[in-house]
């Protein structure tokens, strides 16, 4: 997989070891600060509580299923503590297996919970996956042996691929969805007007209003290479998983594209946009010294076509 | 080295299964067994088509002249701009075209957590070409069946 995926020229690694330890002292104060965030989103949950609370009708997912046999109002209080209480003890002891278990299992639950009023938003969606992937870091004692820090590696960079691989899906059906309506004659995301009928369509049926999206509509060309340039960051995001030079201007890429999305559809992905800081923008694998051509070469589909203008990236 | 393969082979297949299972939701209605889904957010540009809408005729026992749409009903609703108000009037209407009992759930979440304490409304299609309709508001109106919710 890794072969099939990565730069055909990548950034040597002079003195792996020497990488590998400043990579897992990174990675560990990165899984703190991600706990972190975690609790910053169970308090900042706080005020909603009593409306949360108030709830009286449910369709519940099933990891919540059990609410139908229980007292709403406590099973509600019951998950709503839980969210709490395990980013808590994740954020005080991430080392501890127990205690990132208890978070997945709180933010698992209040995150099904939330989604059972018959529409599942996505914003919190690659935190559970995430926090699901964590649970198994290797006990402290395992990381005074290289074995032991890879493995914590191999578990930092599953969480950045499974990131980027839900960005993959998203350009993936997007071109699909392209495919289908160019070959049924309808407009498709290729098409200049794209963005611009997404964008009408979204405000028009909740009757909102976004900061750029009704000057987009009035000029719709703008619209284009936009989403062009959007489609081609989410498909081959997957793909920087692999490509440690590309990982922090992707996600400064996808960061752009979600302040864009709030401006143009009202559709804010803060949760997301802070995991792309945490885990890429910050990436314990990114180069040492990243240079402009590195980057280029590394860029899916056009890398081989600018290496050869630019000139190949030196070794050293 | 061992526990560190197995881990390597353990996220390959997770990744692995995630992407062949989040494009298998596709085939459910719902396209979502949370937290596995498809992803395919905004795969089609919308074009000229049909939507489902509700029209809201009567609140607190006032009518409401000339009835509003859901979405255009500020001050009569508690969150008009709501994306999952809309989703459940999608879902309702779909129901009630359809006639199909399982999707009626819609019903009951969209009364008691988005509607006002009592109210009249009529589920209809919208159709209306979405540029269009942004830029001087016109769309056609199907109506398809009128409901009514009791005040408690």
């Amino acid at each position: 997989m890794r072969k099939f995926f990565r730069a055909r020229k990548f950034l040597p690694t002079p003195g792996a070891f020497r990488a590998q330890t400043r990579a897992f002292g990174e990675a560990r104060v990165l899984v703190r600060c991600y706990y972190a965030g975690l609790f910053y989103f169970a308090v900042a949950l706080l005020p909603e509580w009593r409306s949360l609370l108030e709830r009286s009708t449910i369709a519940p997912l099933w990891p919540v299923g059990w609410l139908s046999y229980t007292d709403l109002r406590t099973g509600i209080m019951l998950i709503l503590a839980l969210y709490l209480v395990g980013a808590l003890v994740g954020l005080v002891l991430p080392e501890k297996g127990w205690a990132r278990a208890l978070a997945f299992l709180g933010l698992f639950q209040f995150v099904a919970f939330n989604n059972s009023f018959g529409k599942i938003g996505h914003s919190l969606h690659v935190w559970v996956l995430t926090a699901f992937l964590l649970i198994f870091l290797p006990e402290a004692a395992k990381l005074a042996s290289r074995a032991g820090r890879q493995r914590f590696l191999t578990i930092f960079w599953g969480c950045q691929a499974m990131l980027l691989l839900v960005y993959s899906m998203s350009g993936l059906g997007k071109v699909a969805g392209a495919i289908y309506q160019f070959s049924t004659g309808q407009p498709h995301a290729f098409m200049p007007g794209a963005l611009a009928a997404i964008v009408a369509d979204r405000l028009v049926e909740t009757n909102s209003r976004s900061l750029l999206g009704p000057w987009l509509i009035d000029h719709p060309f703008v619209g284009w290479p936009i989403l062009i340039c959007d489609i081609y960051l989410q498909l081959f995001a997957f793909w920087v998983a692999f490509r440690p030079a590309l990982q922090k201007p992707w996600a400064i890429g996808l960061i752009v594209f979600h302040i864009a999305s709030f401006l143009f559809l009202t559709i804010s992905f803060a949760q997301n946009a802070l995991l792309l800081a945490l885990l890429l923008i910050l990436s314990p694998f990114r180069p040492s010294q990243p240079t402009w051509r590195h980057t280029l070469a590394a860029l899916p589909l056009f890398g081989g076509l600018l290496a050869r203008l630019f000139g190949r990236p030196c070794a050293s | 080295m061992r526990e560190y393969r197995r881990t390597r082979r353990g996220i390959a297949l997770f990744l692995a299964l995630y992407f062949a299972g989040g494009l298998l939701t596709l085939l459910r209605p719902e396209e979502e067994v949370f937290p596995v889904y498809s992803w395919f957010l905004f795969a089609l540009v919308p074009g000229a088509g049909e939507q489902y809408g509700l029209l809201l005729e009567e609140v607190n026992g006032q009518p409401v002249e000339p009835p509003r749409l859901y979405q255009e009903a500020a001050g009569l609703v508690r969150s008009p701009h709501s994306v999952i108000a809309h989703k459940l009037i999608q879902r309702f209407g779909a129901a009630v075209e359809s006639r199909d009992p399982v999707q009626s759930g819609a019903r009951e979440l969209l009364e008691k957590n988005w509607l006002p304490l009592q109210a009249r409304y009529a589920v209809v299609k919208l159709n209306a070409d979405p540029i269009a309709r942004w830029k001087n508001g016109r769309y056609e109106v199907q109506p398809l069946q009128t409901f009514t919710k009791p005040a408690p």
